[in-house]
């Protein structure tokens, strides 16, 4: 059985091309056959992000339009053979991608024996989004613990429950909270919403909570998912989230404030 | 946190952005899965109450509600001081 994850916000910049990446890179490194789509049609970020930018002959627009086999467009990931990327359109608009097409390459796509597929939504509530979500098994909403990311990730929660095809067929798309640049120090001052605080709001469980951390911009300057930095909070924190989506229980880690020591807590650090 | 921090004034802005969250995502579903006759209805019903008490236009609101597995429509109805006065006598 193929699954099918969209990764989605509403808002942009919050970490969807981030999390996309270190989903499917993760769920490769558990031995899945993934396959990750970038469905932001001409602005493309995936292939950066996954470092395979200089790799990209055909993309998703030109198989939905059968210009290109599925097999010429999919691009192997170096570090894993079964991680595969199909990458979005630079130059084609908007209206590129159809129902239909989409359909067609996730069956293809599930004939071929992949087990995840893990569709890159772009941002806002147009076509784009809504073809990413439309055909989802599963949806990881990212939220950035901040106002207008939290508002529009409930119009998301809107639209994953009326205008996707489990919705139409009576079901529900299963939905998951993905917090990303979460500070516990700042949560603690009362800066910043906290977990329990966007969880309430949403009424969701989270599934994730990446911390504020320096790797993310690192790992995107050099082309490599976050999730694959060494000694890394956010990838710990990713590969914990990872584990939760294929259904291990997994204790929330980095979103406490770390222990200071004697020193730091009298004067400050 | 050093020794002087509580000479600072206490900030809890994040109380303030989830009290906000809460409000307007309340709003945004009730009008998500409202029924398209909601406005309609409120008119309506402003036109019946009326002919008994005066209400200013906004003192009508009618949402759609989810209580676990049931949705409720929910009217209320804030009656102004002299009307409930009157209404006494």
């Amino acid at each position: 059985m193929t699954e099918i994850i969209v990764v989605t916000s509403g808002k942009g910049g919050v970490g969807k091309t981030t999390t996309s990446a270190s989903i499917a890179t993760g769920l490769a490194k558990r031995g899945k056959k993934v396959a990750v789509i970038d469905f932001d049609v001409g602005l493309r970020n995936l292939d950066l992000i996954m470092g395979c930018e200089r790799r990209v002959v055909y993309d998703f627009v030109n198989v939905v339009h059968g210009e290109a086999s599925l097999k010429q467009a999919l691009i192997k990931d170096k570090r894993f053979d079964t991680l595969h990327v199909l990458a979005a359109s630079q130059t084609r608009d908007k209206d590129a991608l159809t129902k239909e097409g989409v359909e067609k390459v996730l069956k293809d796509l599930a004939d071929e024996g992949f087990d995840y597929i893990v569709c890159d939504s772009p941002a806002g509530i147009e076509k784009g989004a809504f073809l990413a979500m439309y055909y989802a098994d599963k949806a990881v909403v990212v939220v950035n613990p901040e106002v207008s990311s939290v508002r529009d990730s409930d119009r998301i929660l809107g639209l994953l429950a009326s205008k996707t095809k489990k919705a139409e067929d009576g079901g529900r798309v299963q939905e998951y909270l993905l917090l990303t640049r979460y500070s516990p120090p700042r949560v603690e001052k009362g800066e910043m919403l906290s977990v329990t605080d966007v969880e309430d709001v949403l009424g969701l469980k989270t599934i994730g909570v990446i911390p504020e951390s320096s790797d993310v911009l690192n790992a995107s300057n050099k082309g490599e998912p976050v999730i694959l930095e060494a000694n890394s909070d956010a990838a710990a924190a990713y590969e914990d989230a990872v584990a939760r989506l294929m259904g291990e229980d997994r204790p929330m880690r980095f979103t406490q404030i770390e222990k200071k020591g004697f020193f730091s807590k009298m004067f400050g650090g | 946190m050093g020794i002087f921090d509580f000479l600072k004034p206490k900030s809890n802005s994040a109380y303030d952005a989830k009290s906000r969250l809460q409000f307007i995502v309340a709003q945004q579903r009730g009008e998500a899965g409202a029924p398209d006759f909601l406005p309609r209805l409120r008119l309506e019903l402003i036109e019946v109450i009326r002919k008994y008490v005066h209400v200013p236009e906004d003192a009508i609101k009618v949402s759609k509600e989810k209580h676990g597995d049931y949705d409720v429509l929910d009217i209320s109805v804030e009656l102004p001081d002299a009307a409930r006065a009157a209404g006494d006598a």
